[in-house]
């Protein structure tokens, strides 16, 4: 019974999800660094929540949509987003501050979390990234005999 | 957004002991400027700001550009902001060929020439 009230809430969130956001999936690999390095990239500000359920990841993306976001999680890097942005006009600005470079941040995430779980959406250029907690096992209580 | 997540947010705001106009804080969005022969494009950065927040205005010579973000919650890298950024725009800009569009947290405005200030083909004629 807890299992399919667990099952709808999951089912209740995700429909939740597509109507504040367009969901982005996060790929269980590696983020294929070597390709990325030849782009200019600037990492993005996040934010990062935590409450008793899961943790939240808000991340300033403008320019971010599903089809040019991409999210990797591997165990040993972490989490990865990268965002390709397209070129203006095909032409170099006059003059910028490099707003129409590629977005691009990884981090490592605590392993009380389940990142295959991990459910993503962009709404504004504005990415959030929402990573269930795992169930942590019940304390068990180890009686102590005297001889 | 879930419920939880709302409440997250709503939580670590209250967490705050500043009063609640404190938590704004203004910042300069970054921008790329490019210019063809028919116009200046001004590229800014506006993160998680709706359409009706933001206001762009040509005074005189001036263009301003502000905006404040949609869903501000705790202190940190990303929340509670509010963007302004003022530019010095030339006098080949013709006032009424502005126009200004927002997606996906990108603003971008476009500045036509006037004619006078686009570049004409001059005919070359035989004697």
């Amino acid at each position: 019974m807890n299992n399919f009230i667990e099952r709808m809430r999951h089912a209740l969130r995700r429909a939740a999800d597509r109507v504040a956001g367009q969901h982005v999936p996060v790929q269980a690999t590696r983020a294929p660094v070597e390709q990325l390095e030849s782009r200019p990239l600037r990492p993005p500000p996040i934010d990062i929540y935590e409450n008793d359920h899961e943790v939240m990841i808000v991340a300033d993306t403008p320019g971010a949509f599903p089809d040019n976001t991409k999210l990797y999680w591997d165990d040993r890097e972490g989490l990865s987003i990268y965002v390709q942005l397209a070129e203006e006009q095909g032409d170099l600005p006059l003059w910028g501050d490099g707003a129409g470079e590629d977005w691009y941040r990884s981090f490592s995430l605590p392993d009380y979390v389940d990142a295959y779980e991990a459910r993503a959406a962009v709404r504004g250029g504005v990415l959030t990234i929402q990573i269930p907690k795992r169930a942590r096992p019940a304390p068990i209580s180890i009686p102590v005999t005297a001889h | 957004m879930t419920t939880e997540s709302t409440a997250l947010s709503q939580r670590q705001s209250t967490n705050l002991d500043q009063p609640e106009e404190a938590q704004v804080v203004s910042i300069t969005p970054p921008v790329d400027i490019y210019e063809n022969q028919d116009e200046i494009l001004v590229v800014a950065d506006f993160p998680g700001v709706p359409k009706d927040a933001l206001s762009v205005r040509l005074d005189r010579s001036e263009l301003v550009i502000e905006g404040t973000q949609e869903a501000p919650g705790a202190q940190g890298e990303t929340r509670a902001l509010a963007f302004s950024r003022v530019f010095r725009v030339p006098n080949t800009v013709d006032p009424n060929g502005v126009s200004a569009e927002l997606s996906q947290g990108v603003l971008r405005v476009h500045l036509a020439k006037s004619e006078a200030a686009k570049p004409k083909r001059i005919e070359v004629r035989g004697a």
